[in-house]
This record gives C-alpha cells, structure tokens and sequence, in this order.
C-alpha cells in the first residue's frame, strides 16, 4: 500500500510539471509595422524568451496589417460569415470596431483583470477612449497623432529655386499654395511633355483633414450620423481643391509612403507611426536611386483655426475564450505596457507611451538616446505638438467607418475627375469646377 | 542468512501458538488469496503487453499523420509546380511573341524601359491568374533583363513583377488583398494595386539561390529542371518564404528568366495547422536534411500551437524502433519523416523531408497521466476487493460470534432461534440439552413446574392486607375455625376473604392451596410469600 501511494505521489507531481511545459499560445493580429520587419515581432520573441518560457505562454504573430483589414476580418468572424477566419486571442482595433460588433461580451472587460492600481497607471483620457458601453475593452499600447513628413532632400531643390519655405508649410493655405507652385515648376522642367506637373502633396487620410479642420475652424463636422457640410468644410475644400485641380496634390490610391518612395510626392501628412514605412531611398523609373532625409513637422492647421491634431492609435482587444488563455493574453499585455517595455516598442514605431510612469520617466531617456535622424526629427515635432497643440478625439459614431471609407473613396476620385476638367477648361474653369465638384462630392455623401 | 531464517521460524512459530480472532484469521486469508490473484493479473497484463502499448500507438497515430501529411503536402507542391510550369509555358509563349514583334533579342531589352513596361503588361495578367488559381500566397516572374545596367550591382538586379497577398489570417485565398511587392509601379497603378511598404523596381537575384545559375543553363523544357528554392528572408520584411524556381525556356533553349509561385512561413502556417493527438499537438514540418540534421529554418513549419517551436531551429534526428527523437539542445520532439521530392535537377542535392513532430513532454505527461488512471483503477479495485472480504467475513463470523456470545451470556439458549449455520445451531442444540439434563441432575425443579410456582407467588401482591394476614394463619397451621377468634372477624367475612384468596392464587380449594403451600416451603422459597 505505501508503495502503490508513493508511486500515486510520484506520477501526480510529475504530470502537473509536465502540463506545465505545455505552452498556451496566444495568436496575434497587430498593425505595428505592416508588411516591413516589425518591431512588435521582436518584442512579443522577446517576451517569448523570457516571461513566457516560465509562464508557459507563447505568443504567435498571425497577422500583420492595418486596422481597417482587421475590421472587416473581426466582423467576419464575429458574424461567422463563411470563409471567415478563427478570431485571434488578441487583435488590434479601433473602438469604432467594438462599436459594430454584433455581440462585444465576446471581448474581455479588462477591468476583470487589471486591478483598480493597474488601471490607474493608464493616462485617463486613453482609458475613457477604449471604454465602450461602460466596458473597457480596448487596452491602449501607443497612442499616435497626425506628422507632416517632408522628403527635404527633394523641398530643398524646389525652396532655392521658388523661394517657398519649409514655415511656408505650417498652414494649409500656404501648403496649397506652395504645392500649386510646385506644380508649376515640376511641369515646367519639361517643356516638351505637357501636363506633367508632379504632385507635391499627399495626404493620408482626408477625412481626418475635413473633420479636425471644422472642428478647429469652430464648426462641427458631423450631424447626427452624416456629415455637417458648414462653411469650414468649404474652408477647408477650397485650397485643397485648387491644388489638386493644377495637379500639385497626389489623387492615386496607396498610402502616403508609396508616392514619397517613388519621389512622386515629396510631402505628407500621416501618421507618425508611419514613420516605419519611410523609406531612406527614393527610387526612380529608371531603377536610379536618391539617398534621401525625411523631416517631420507639426500638422498645419487653418489660418483662422486653432491648432488642434487628431489623436489616433487603436488598442489590444482580448477574444474571450478560457480563463487561461485570457489571462496568458493580459499577462502578454501587461508585459508590454510596463513602462520599460511601452518605450522601447513605442519610439521604434513611432508612437507615444501610454502610462504616466512611462511618459514621466522613460521617454525622455528614450529620445535623447535616438540615434536615427529620422526619429529624432519625428520626436521633436511630436514634442511640438504635445506643448502646442489641443488633441482632438474622434467621437464613438457607428456610422463612423461608414463615412469615412466613403469618404476617403469619393474625395480622391471627385479631385481626380475635377483635374481633368481643369486640365480641359484651363485656368478660367478652376473657381467653378472647384464648386461644381464640392457639390457633386456633397451630394454623394449625403445619399 | 541461516540466523535470520532462523529468526524468521521462530517468529512463525511463536505466531502460530498465538490465539488469533476468528475475523482477522478469515480476513488474513482473504487479502492473501486477493493479493495473489491481483498480482497475477498484473503479471498477464504485464506480458499481454498492455503497459508497453502506447510506444506502438503512437507509431501508428503518427503514421497515419505522416501519411496524410505527405499525401496532402506533396499533392500541394505538385499542383503548384504544375502551375509553375504552365505559368513558364505562357510567359515563354507571350515574351517570344514580343521579342519577334519586335525584332530584338533578350539582351536588347536591357536598358529599355518602354520595352520592359511592354514586357511586364502582358506578364502581369498571367502572373495574377497563377496567384489566383494557386494554392500560394504569391506568384512571379523574373526577366533576364534590368532597366539600368549602368548602375552597381546591375548584374543581380534583375526587372518583374512579383505580386503578394498582404495581410493573410487565414489559409482560406479568398478576397485576399494583393500588393505589388516587386515591378514597375505604372503597372501597380493601372491595376490599381497598392506598392508592397518594401517595394522595389526590381529582384535582387542574389536572394534567390540557384535562381542566376537557372538562367544561364540553357534548356529544352522547363521541367527538366525546376527546384523549390530553400526558406529566405524576404528583405527588409517580417516575412520568409520557399519559392518555386522554374526556368521560362524560348523555343530556342534560351531561358527568357525564372518564375513560379511563393509560399510564405505564414500561410504554411495557416495550411498546415496542428493536429491535437492523444499524445500532444503534432506539428508538420517540410525541411531539408543535412548530415542527420532537420533544418527548420531553410524549410518550413505548419502552425506550432501547443509547442515552443518558432520555425527557425535546427534539430538533430535520433532514429528509434517506434519513433525518431528531434532535438534542439534545449527541447525535445518526437516523430516521424519520410523523404518527398519536390525538385527536378536540382544544383544542390537536397533530401526533403516531410515530417510530423510532437513535443516529448506531451508524450510523457500523456504515458504518465495513463500510468496514473491504472494505478488509481488498480488501487480502486485493490480497495473494493478489500472491502468485500471485509464485509464477507464479518457475515460468515458475526452469527459465530454472537451465538458464542449468548452461550456466555445465558446458561440455556432460547430454542427456535437458529444462525443459520447448521454446525451453530447444532452445537446450540448440543448445549442445550446437556445443560438441561445437568440442571436436572442438580435437584433443579423442571421449568415448567418452576414457573407455576413463580406465578403463584407473583399473585400473592393482588391480596389486601387484611387477606394477607389471613393466609399467614393457614401458612402457619391454622384451621378455618380458627381464623375468626384470631383475626377478631365473624365467619361470614372469613368465608368471604377465602374465596377472593382463592380467586387471586388460582386456586379452587384449601386442599390445593395448602398443596402448594406445602410445596413451596419444601423449595424453601416460602419466604417469598410474606
């Protein structure tokens, strides 16, 4: 009988050790790096290595895209479209996603999990931003703001030959005059193929730019679930659409990056942490390459407006699944929101800490030891920013994504559609095509 | 030895003129008799082969894997070599047409832009057909020709177009995103496809091993040699991939370039997804091997879930009689591979294999949670078997004991009552009937005889005092005539206490009660009836 009982003993102390080594893994949709090397990818094998080999937690990376694709893959699964893909345990996303899920007790309320203390280190406003129906449920990791990125090699070359300056830029109106000017001279260098001008512009996210700008401007921008169309919309179209008419601001599809590494556009306003997708090197059609220096500067803002930025960065939500498994994706979460770990993945990506400690106390150490000019350059204007500007954060609208992917869509095509006009009627036709548009474009929108 | 032994018998002996109770001698005898059977049947068990079965189970579990891995892998490459070879057919078919048209050799198209745009316009549909068609999350096209041969690094840089699904969650290709990772951006922009974040103008071939040498052998078919390329990093991306390499052969044998289909580490990852076994998550792996090593991360890994494996190890093979151990230095695996052949005329002689791997703590958590269910089954049967010799025999002694314990208790045992073990009962019976005849040999008065006197003197309490005293004169001699002088009452009321007296003794006449008055002073237990 002691025998049999020491035997019982022995096997049962060792199965526990043995379920122990076996790994939780916790798979991950980000959108920290897209499609270039991230740096969320080294962390989480950094975390891996460390506090999940004696946790028992590996964390897998399954996706890396951008939160739109996220979005529609999230709905997808949520409402078990066929062809949808298994919800990962941790996705990054926006609270406009929660918003439209069909059901949100499939995500985990972290208030189960972080203690009132933990909870606290959070800067508020971001805490408030990932609550939704009184759930928090979108964790903050980095939070980002709108940067203007200057291709300086390239402005350098354009400002000695027009004398448009870099301050120039600091206001919409004086970067749509400039970027007309640019037009100018870009076509001008070959006179012998007309229509040529080259854009100097490109903005990421239009409806970013009406909706701050409004705001700024005093007005409000949305009504009720559709746009408010007032006269800072008109403000803000004008100068845009002159611009865009004498071809001096870039209508194709693609994010920012892609015309700035064609050298097809040389200034943009986008995300700092696009800040990743830079690329150092403008190559062009003749396979040539151009080492080039990327600048950033604070948003412009309206002649007449306030400064105001838009606050962007999503955060982590958790899929509910069983309490080990959360808890392994909190601990993961946890990891990288300690202050030291917050910093060293959000000044490789462009981003801003989340906690009060990390802001405090690491981040000021960790941008005097950026040793690219490109981060430092981005830091500084983030600073600017940070002392000058008022943050604006978009409101928890269900139509938001409606309206702004509609918006994204027409917007381009409409200032397209307009440049061939103003290409056909000439320089006469720019005030009415500029209207006529505008109203096609509102028309549109208010279907 | 010979003391102890010694020792031992004594110790036996001194047992045995030990008196031992009648229960714990039985139950001694049962747990014997238990202990003996149990531990045969462990020992058939045991030679049955039923501790030593999950060696040969997981053989068999893992075989099976590795068949279905192997069927579905291999049918997997072969589709997309065949789509590799057709995409060469039609690439090779369309730029001779283009060359002809145009009355220029492949080495005329270097340094020509317009010729190379032309060039990439009629690739691009075929390409895009091959990705969509293709169980792959990418497919191209590379010409033998760059757009600038004046600038460094000429010779390896070479023009196509290499298209890509971005942001894959899933192995399911459908309405997947496409960027163009490598190509001229016109392209991108007519197909209004976004550019890669890491896009280029052109491939760097040097990435591609063996992708140079496939463009200088000159070939008569493209499937006289074709290769999987191993896993590369793809530059300045969080991504790797295998890709196939065939060679886009003219009609003259000259080879216009190379193309063929991408499989990236991730969407290998969401194909190939684990399989939860008994024995733990089983991962498939497709790898080359070299000097006896699998190495992962030249090949690729299907999902890893359940593992601490990240695709990048190198893993030494020991082989076994039921399953080969992998090791990594730090983990262990079990499995099995088995070679697939996935190129043709390969520079490199490569042995491919296919494998399927579990981790050994699984495997032993598993053998030891089993181990535990029989030795909790087995003590749970040792524990039933335990209490039913118990409870046995207690019910075969208990009517024993208490028999034995009423032949303490009482000197007669009561008759009708039986144990229900006829030896019992007749003993009882035995003891009975001698116990009676001592007693009657003892001048005992027979019970039944006892027994009326007891209820006559019993009786004696229903008398009044004033009857009480008057059957105290008849005990002590007296005549009825007496009575009324002694007792100072008529005759009349004496006549009448008589009658009750009689009534209540049960009597029907003096002559009878003073027979029993005379019988009971003969026992001497006359002074009971004062």
């Amino acid at each position: 009988m002691v025998l049999i009982a020491v035997l019982l003993l022995h096997t049962s102390c060792a199965s526990t050790v043995e379920k122990e080594k076996t790994p939780i893994t916790i798979t991950v949709w980000h959108v920290y790096g897209g499609q270039t090397d991230s740096p969320l990818n080294d962390l989480i094998n950094q975390f891996n290595e460390t506090v999940g080999k004696e946790q028992g937690i590996n964390v897998q990376v399954t996706s890396v895209s951008n939160t739109n694709t996220i979005h529609e893959l999230v709905l997808a699964a949520a409402n078990e479209e066929p062809g949808a893909s298994e919800l990962p345990d941790l996705f990054v996303s926006y609270p406009k996603t929660v918003l439209a899920l069909p059901d949100d007790s499939i995500l985990v309320d972290y208030k189960e999990y972080f203690s009132e203390e933990e909870l606290s280190a959070f800067l508020p406003a971001f805490v408030e931003e990932g609550t939704v129906d009184g759930r928090f449920v979108v964790l903050p990791v980095a939070k980002s703001t709108e940067i203007m990125f200057i291709n300086q090699t390239i402005f350098d070359r354009f400002s000695k030959a027009t004398g448009i300056t870099v301050e120039d830029l600091n206001t919409w109106e004086g970067l749509y005059k400039a970027a007309e000017v640019y037009a100018e001279w870009t076509d001008a260098q070959t006179p012998n193929i007309p229509d040529d001008a080259k854009a100097m512009f490109v903005h990421d996210y239009y409806f970013n730019y009406f909706q701050v700008g409004a705001e700024s401007l005093g007005e409000a921008f949305f009504r009720g679930d559709k746009l408010a169309f007032g006269s800072a919309f008109r403000t803000a179209w004008e100068p845009l659409a002159h611009a865009a008419l004498k071809g001096g601001v870039w209508l194709k599809g693609g994010y920012a990056t892609e015309s700035i590494r064609t050298g097809e556009s040389i200034v943009s306003v986008a995300s700092s942490a696009s800040i990743l997708y830079y690329s150092d090197v403008v190559t062009y059609p003749d396979n040539t390459s151009e080492d080039i220096t990327i600048v950033s500067r604070p948003c412009p803002i309206f002649e007449n407006g306030e400064r105001m930025v838009m606050q962007r960065g999503a955060g982590f939500c958790t899929v509910r699944s069983t309490p080990e498994r959360e808890q392994a994706a909190v601990t993961f979460l946890k990891w990288l929101t300690e202050p030291e770990h917050n910093v060293e993945f959000v000044t490789q990506t462009g981003y801003m800490p989340v906690t009060q400690t990390a802001f405090e106390n690491e981040l000021p150490k960790a941008i005097e030891s950026l040793e690219n000019e490109k981060y430092v350059s981005l830091y500084q204007a983030y600073l600017d920013t940070q002392q000058n500007y008022e943050f604006y954060v978009p409101p928890q609208l269900e139509s938001y994504l409606s309206l702004e992917t509609m918006l994204e869509d027409n917007v381009r095509e409409q200032l397209a559609l307009g440049r061939r006009a103003y290409l056909d009627a000439g320089e006469s036709g720019l005030e009415r095509i500029s209207t006529e548009y505008l109203d096609t474009f509102q028309e549109i929108m208010e279907r | 030895m010979l003391d102890k032994l010694k020792e031992l018998r004594m110790l036996n002996a001194f047992a045995k003129r030990q008196s031992m109770g009648m229960q714990r001698k039985l139950m001694f005898y049962w747990v014997s008799m238990i202990l003996v059977i149990f531990m045969a049947v462990i020992l058939l068990l045991f030679i049955a082969g039923v501790f030593s079965r999950d060696d040969e189970q997981l053989h068999e579990v893992m075989e099976l894997h590795l068949k279905n891995g192997q069927d579905h892998l291999g049918n997997h490459l072969e589709n997309l070599t065949a789509e590799g070879l057709n995409l060469s057919k039609e690439l090779s078919r369309e730029i001779e047409g283009i060359l002809m048209r145009e009355g220029v050799s492949l080495e005329e198209v270097n340094d020509n832009p317009e010729l190379l745009l032309r060039l990439q316009e009629v690739m691009y549909p075929l390409i895009s057909t091959t990705l969509q068609t293709g169980n792959c999350n990418g497919a191209y096209a590379i010409l033998n020709a760059t757009i600038n041969t004046k600038l460094d690094g000429a010779e390896h840089s070479r023009s196509g177009i290499h298209l890509r699904y971005s942001n894959l969650s899933t192995s399911s290709l459908i309405n997947q995103t496409v960027v163009y990772f490598r190509g001229i951006p016109d392209i991108a922009r007519q197909k209004d496809l976004e550019l890669h974040n890491r896009w280029n103008l052109e491939f760097d071939i040097d990435q591609i091993p063996g992708c140079q040498e496939l463009m200088n052998t000159p070939l008569e078919r493209p499937a006289e040699c074709y290769f999987w390329s191993r896993r590369i990093n793809l530059k300045d991306t969080w991504e790797s991939a295998m890709l196939l390499c065939v060679p886009i052969v003219g009609s003259d044998g000259t080879v216009y370039g190379v193309c063929g289909v991408e499989i990236s580490a991730l969407y290998f990852q969401f194909s190939y997804p684990t399989v939860e076994t008994q024995f733990g998550s089983a991962v498939t792996v497709l790898a080359p091997v070299q000097d006896n090593r699998l190495l992962l991360s030249d090949g690729l890994t299907g999902s890893v879930n359940g593992t601490y494996l990240d695709g990048l190890e190198t893993l030494l093979i020991h082989q076994g009689r039921y399953y080969n151990e992998y090791d990594t230095g730090a983990e262990q695996y079990i499995g099995l591979h088995q070679n697939l052949l996935i190129s043709k005329g390969e520079v490199e002689d490569d042995i491919w294999v296919v494998a399927i791997m579990i981790p050994q703590n699984s495997y032993t958590a598993y053998t030891v949670d089993k181990q535990k269910t029989w030795i909790m089954i087995a003590l749970m049967l040792f524990l039933v078997l335990l209490s039913l010799a118990f409870f046995l025999t207690r019910k075969f002694v208990r009517p024993i004991t208490d028999s034995l314990k009423r032949f303490q208790q009482e000197e007669t045992l009561e008759p009708g009552v039986f144990s229900g073990i006829s030896e019992v009962d007749e003993l009882a019976e035995f003891l009975n009937a001698r116990a009676r005849s001592q007693r009657l040999e003892q001048g005992e008065l027979p019970p039944n005889i006892a027994e009326l006197f007891d209820q006559f003197i019993e009786r004696k309490c229903l008398l009044t005092e004033a009857e009480r005293n008057i059957l105290r004169y008849y005990i002590d001699g007296y005549e009825i005539a007496d009575i009324p002088e002694l007792a100072f009452i008529s005759m009349s009321t004496v006549r009448k206490h008589n009658r009750k007296i009689y009534e209540k003794l049960g009597v029907s006449s003096r002559d009878e009660l003073m027979l029993y008055i005379d019988l009971i002073r003969r026992c001497g237990r006359l002074q009971e009836l004062f």
